[in-house]
């Protein structure tokens, strides 16, 4: 019984942990337009890799050994975005959009103008 | 029952360490818009005191408030040049340099300030300020627009890739009997706007790290950021061209 009872403790605990990696990182990606790093290779092909975290991904293998928390397992794993299509092509323009946002920053930080003067 | 508990009591402290560390992420990367180039208005109070009665006192105070305006501004920089993720290293170095230079020039300069005790000569250090630094009419632009030429070297290596694999696709289209005559327009089309961005950026960091505040001074400098600026705009302007070429191209071959 009280074996049945800690192993429940531990589990909850661990459904917790998870539940609040998956609640920090999906902040984290709205933050940054929901953007994962584009010149990661792994982002490509398996972006939701990318996206979960090595503290999810491990807490996502805990919880499917045990039949009864399957359910949490597959609500944390509906928590994440939908994977995007694996093409490179894809992956590039993300990455070129994030430069162009840059270059867009850069000129406007550029205008001498917008300053004011010295 | 004292296991269970302890378990459940670790958990809640591990997750509670988790919200307060992500926290401590997004608050560290929130980027400090208080002052900096935006706040020209930071000092006039002392601006008015001085033009209410120039003395030793507002004029000191003024300066003091302009230099602390740039320090801020200048830290800034420092923060744009550490983080980005397109500057070269030996562009960052540059910028990072003068950055360093200008706030070393400026924190003497203020010294001399605090320590002044003649008005006349309080009033052309405070002059010196701008004319010895150029914060923001030389130094700034001169960080941003060299951020942003590397940006469009850094551009020109993913859409190299693209073009590797959108080659790659005309080839086993065409292969298989499609027609790839739009495919390929579009790709060539792409090609040449990189290039032509590629070619205006290019030049930008050299005829920007060089100019001093004195060129600025003397009037050859302004034209020469004007000039950086607005190829970088056309360079912006190609690129984001390029890219609707590449979906196209991308398109026509499905």
């Amino acid at each position: 019984m009280n074996r049945e009872a800690s192993a429940t403790a531990r589990l909850a605990s661990l459904l917790l942990v998870a539940g609040i990696v998956a609640a920090a990182c999906g902040r984290q990606d709205a933050r940054e337009g929901a953007q994962p790093a584009p010149n990661d290779p792994t982002v490509a092909a398996n972006p939701i890799a990318a996206i979960a975290t090595p503290a999810q991904s491990a807490a996502a293998q805990d919880i499917s050994a045990s039949p009864a928390a399957s359910d949490s397992a597959a609500q944390v794993a509906a928590s994440l975005p939908p994977a995007t299509a694996s093409d490179p092509v894809s992956g590039e323009i993300q990455s070129i959009d994030q430069i162009l946002s840059g270059i867009d920053g850069s000129l406007a930080g550029g205008d001498p103008g917008a300053s004011g003067g010295e | 029952m004292k296991t269970p508990i302890r378990s459940v009591l670790a958990g809640l402290a591990v997750a509670g360490m988790l919200v307060i560390s992500s926290a401590a992420v997004v608050n560290a990367v929130s980027p400090a818009a208080a002052d900096g180039p935006a706040g020209k208005g930071v000092c006039a109070t002392q601006a008015a005191a001085v033009k209410a009665g120039a003395s030793i006192d507002t004029l000191r105070a003024f300066g003091d408030c302009e230099i602390a305006r740039r320090f801020a501004t200048l830290n800034q920089l420092n923060v744009k040049i550490s983080g980005s993720k397109v500057l070269t290293s030996s562009d960052g170095a540059a910028l990072s340099g003068e950055v360093a230079s200008t706030k070393s020039g400026l924190t003497a300069l203020k010294t001399q300030i605090d320590a002044e005790s003649s008005q006349a000569a309080l009033k052309t250090e405070v002059r010196d300020i701008a004319t010895n630094y150029r914060v923001y009419l030389l130094v700034a632009p001169k960080v941003n627009l060299v951020n942003g030429a590397d940006g469009v070297a850094a551009a020109q290596v993913s859409f190299d890739k693209i073009s590797t694999n959108l080659t790659a696709r005309i080839a086993a289209a065409k292969a298989a009997g499609k027609d790839t005559t739009a495919a390929q327009a579009d790709l060539d089309a792409m090609n040449a706007a990189v290039a032509k961005a590629a070619g205006l950026a290019q030049p930008i960091p050299a005829a920007l790290l060089p100019l001093t505040p004195a060129q600025y001074n003397g009037g050859t400098a302004g034209p020469a950021i004007k000039s950086a600026r607005a190829d970088l705009v056309q360079a912006r302007g190609l690129l984001k061209s390029a890219r609707a070429d590449a979906q196209a191209c991308r398109a026509a071959l499905k």
